[in-house]
């Protein structure tokens, strides 16, 4: 634990000199809170209304999660087929990078036109947020196989599934994780949009709705808590990265690359 | 083994580039044969035909009285480092057990059996990035080794090595071939290399290849650097390079 806060004692230093100014100028200049409130107010808030909180946050959870998924397991199978097919990739590839000169943002009204109010427009736009980075990183990753390894398997007359299942899709890992990570915290943001747009719940919802009552504190403690919600998520990715990268950082080493 | 006219050209911008120009020879069963020739001659690409991996334009390869492609029949060792970062030492010595759909408990033991013979026993745990140069390369061998084959293509397995830990590695080689009796063929640059190591040295042309000599080594082993009769065919291997040099 105190190596932990002694990690993250730049940051939280920042973060309260920041606080500290902000609440100084919010009482100096008399700021009335339905503009600006003070950090502490937000964090009065924030701690009163917590269970309001972890209910909405839990609805955006669920959203980011299954669009995690989707994304993921789309954008993986997707960089599978153009890694493989000469066809496909000339078809597709183009299209999806210039896909992403369109805002997801844009077609999230179109989207809750097309299903409704509930869970799927925002799983979508979180969805189709991560899809890409994993296209991109993943077919980097299977490309960035040494050929001559692919040679030493061939030449045990290994077949094609094999040589994927043994070399291919473990040398992808490291890119994929890397697209992953961009696409964690912004598929939290992807949701958000989802339900600014139109939603029953989630924080999204929460800030539009305490927007609009002119209760900027609650507005705030709902952004805390999407932050915090982005940083688990980055949190798990780092930890499933260690984990299964820990091939990457030399054991017997680890101390030396720390002190330099 | 033997190799009969073997042709290969690779097509370029502006026309085809003739590599290998009728290569002909062939190796004894448990022999230690080196390939030499001058750099950028075709030698790898030779090895790579030989290991079924690229396709020659004509020509025959035959070992025994099997011809045709030996893919899966060899057992190939490329320049580059080619173990697999995410697998332990052991991880990766299982590898050619792994494609031939042998029985894992049996391929364990196997491997570890040789773990003291290529000097990694206590570090068969590790990982590629924590293994010195030197012991990545016998853990590449050791992977070769274990491929069960009889004929070992090894193209510049020590290459890339320091030039101590290399000479040991020269040294140790010739005692696991001796033990494993296998049928290796070797590519080296290094003549020194070929003639301590090898009973059979094959001198390729430049390019476009094709065999200039082939020719036995009888000095009695364990050989030494500083060997007389080492070092004057050592002299004389390299005047025939140079000439093929000249000539290119």
């Amino acid at each position: 634990m105190i190596r932990v806060i002694r990690r993250y004692l730049a940051t939280l230093a920042t973060l309260s000199i920041v606080f500290a100014l902000w609440e100084a100028g919010v009482r100096l200049f008399h700021v009335a809170s339905y503009i600006l409130p003070p950090p502490s107010r937000i964090i009065v808030v924030f701690c009163t209304r917590f269970p309001l909180l972890l209910g909405h946050a839990s609805v955006t959870l669920v959203e980011v999660a299954l669009g995690m998924l989707l994304g993921v397991l789309g954008g993986f199978a997707l960089a599978v087929l153009i890694f493989y097919s000469r066809t496909l990739e000339r078809a597709l590839y183009p299209l999806i990078i210039a896909s992403q000169m369109i805002p997801v943002f844009a077609i999230a009204p179109l989207l809750v036109i097309w299903f409704g109010y509930g869970l799927w427009p925002k799983v979508t736009v979180a969805g189709l947020i991560v899809f890409f980075p994993i296209v991109v990183n993943t077919v980097d990753g299977l490309r960035s196989v040494n050929e001559e390894t692919i040679d030493v398997l061939r030449s045990l007359n290994a077949t094609r599934p094999q040589i994927f299942r043994r070399v291919r899709l473990p040398a992808s890992l490291p890119s994929l994780l890397s697209g992953l990570k961009v696409g964690v915290t912004l598929s939290v943001v992807g949701a958000t949009i989802g339900e600014w747009v139109g939603a029953k719940s989630g924080l999204g919802y929460l800030m539009i709705q305490s927007n609009a009552l002119l209760r900027i504190d609650l507005v705030f403690a709902a952004i805390l808590m999407l932050s915090l919600l982005g940083l688990l998520l980055f949190g798990l990715v780092r930890i499933m990265e260690r984990r299964l990268l820990r091939w990457r950082t030399p054991r017997n080493q680890t101390d030396r690359r720390r002190t330099t | 083994m033997s190799v009969r006219r073997i042709i290969k050209a690779f097509s370029v911008p502006g026309g085809n580039l003739p590599v290998l120009d009728g290569v002909s020879f062939s190796i004894d069963r448990g022999g230690f044969t080196s390939l030499v020739g001058p750099s950028g001659c075709g030698k790898t690409t030779l090895i790579k035909i030989l290991a079924g991996i690229l396709p020659a334009d004509s020509g025959e390869i035959a070992v025994g009285h099997e011809t045709g492609n030996l893919r899966g029949q060899v057992a190939y060792m490329p320049q580059s480092d080619t173990l697999l970062p995410w697998r332990t030492a052991l991880g990766n010595a299982l590898i050619p057990a792994q494609i031939d759909h042998r029985p894992r408990g049996e391929a364990i033991r196997e491997a570890r059996d040789l773990l003291d013979r290529f000097g990694l026993s206590g570090f068969e745990d590790l990982y590629p990035v924590e293994l010195s140069g030197g012991m990545k390369q016998r853990l590449a061998l050791m992977r070769t080794f274990l491929s069960h084959r009889d004929i070992l293509l090894l193209d510049e397995p020590l290459g890339a090595l320091d030039a101590l830990t290399r000479a040991h590695l020269q040294d140790w080689l010739v005692s696991v071939w001796h033990e494993m009796e296998k049928t290796i063929l070797l590519v080296t640059h290094d003549v020194e290399e070929a003639l301590l190591l090898a009973d059979h040295v094959i001198l390729l042309s430049a390019r476009p290849a094709c065999v200039r000599n082939d020719f036995a080594i009888h000095i009695a082993r364990p050989r030494t650097r500083s060997d007389t009769s080492l070092v004057q065919q050592k002299e004389e291997l390299l005047q025939l390079i140079y000439a093929e040099e000249r000539n290119d």
